[in-house]
């Protein structure tokens, strides 16, 4: 799967498979890490979203490379040229409107192979403001 | 007590009905405890489950989720649809008793004020 430039080396770096415990066994491996000044409970729900999608809208399964880095990034790639659609009426619309709301900016990346949709937080001290550094 | 599903078990999602406590001591009325994570591998248990409840008569369905770890918009859309079942025939689903990841997805959703039972 093709890797993104301009970046260092990832610190969770995981392959899925397509299947339903595809988004369990993503947040197991990013809970092996302590995020920096982004609630873990929202990069558990931003990465349960994106692989979610892949399990339902693609063939095959997928990668997850996150950055615990300012800002936190993940990139989830999949095996579909087809951008995701952000509709209620659609499974996995709710679920973009919730990256939407927690993540500073996401986006899709078409690729000859596929696609990469990755997704970034800024930042926070436990009081909400943005954290000085 | 009047609604059963017994005790439902998933890998990572438990289900039980317990009689209700004072506050909701209404008739057709069933409280539902889970324990552990709602997404896309588990919210078609949570889905069966209710409409079980329902086709058994249950009209006010209250769901205790203290003790769910995770969720995400798979367990949103069981809400919704499962509420819209129940006001559909003139029942409600609330509830009662919220961890933070729950919270955290209703309130995102908008949807926080529509089903906290108090």
């Amino acid at each position: 799967m093709a890797s993104t430039e301009g970046h260092n080396r990832p610190d969770v770096d995981h392959e899925f498979e397509r299947g339903l415990s595809a988004p369990r066994e993503v947040r197991d491996a990013l809970l092996k890490l302590r995020w920096h000044g982004v609630p873990t409970g929202d990069v558990l729900l931003v990465a349960s979203e994106l692989v979610t999608n892949v399990v339902l809208h693609t063939e095959h399964g997928g990668r997850v490379r996150a950055w615990n880095g300012d800002p936190v990034r993940l990139e989830v790639h999949d095996t579909s040229s087809r951008p995701p659609v952000v509709k209620d009426t659609q499974p996995g619309g709710r679920g973009l409107r919730i990256i939407d709301a927690i993540c500073s900016s996401w986006g899709t990346t078409i690729l000859p192979t596929g696609k990469v949709v990755w997704a970034e937080f800024d930042r926070r001290s436990s009081d909400g403001e943005p954290t000085p550094i | 007590m009047r609604f059963r599903l017994g005790s439902v078990d998933h890998d990572s999602l438990e289900l039980t009905t317990v009689a209700h406590d004072e506050g909701h001591a209404e008739e057709h009325g069933v409280r539902v405890v889970l324990r552990g994570e709602i997404d896309v591998a588990t919210a078609p248990k949570l889905t069966a489950a209710l409409d079980e409840l329902i086709a058994q008569g249950a009209r006010l369905v209250v769901l205790d989720a203290a003790d769910v770890e995770f969720m995400d918009s798979s367990g949103l859309r069981v809400i919704v649809q499962s509420g819209t079942k129940l006001s559909e025939a003139g029942g409600r689903l609330l509830i009662d008793g919220m961890s933070g990841a729950v919270q955290r997805v209703l309130e995102i959703a908008g949807m926080l004020e529509q089903y906290r039972a108090t």
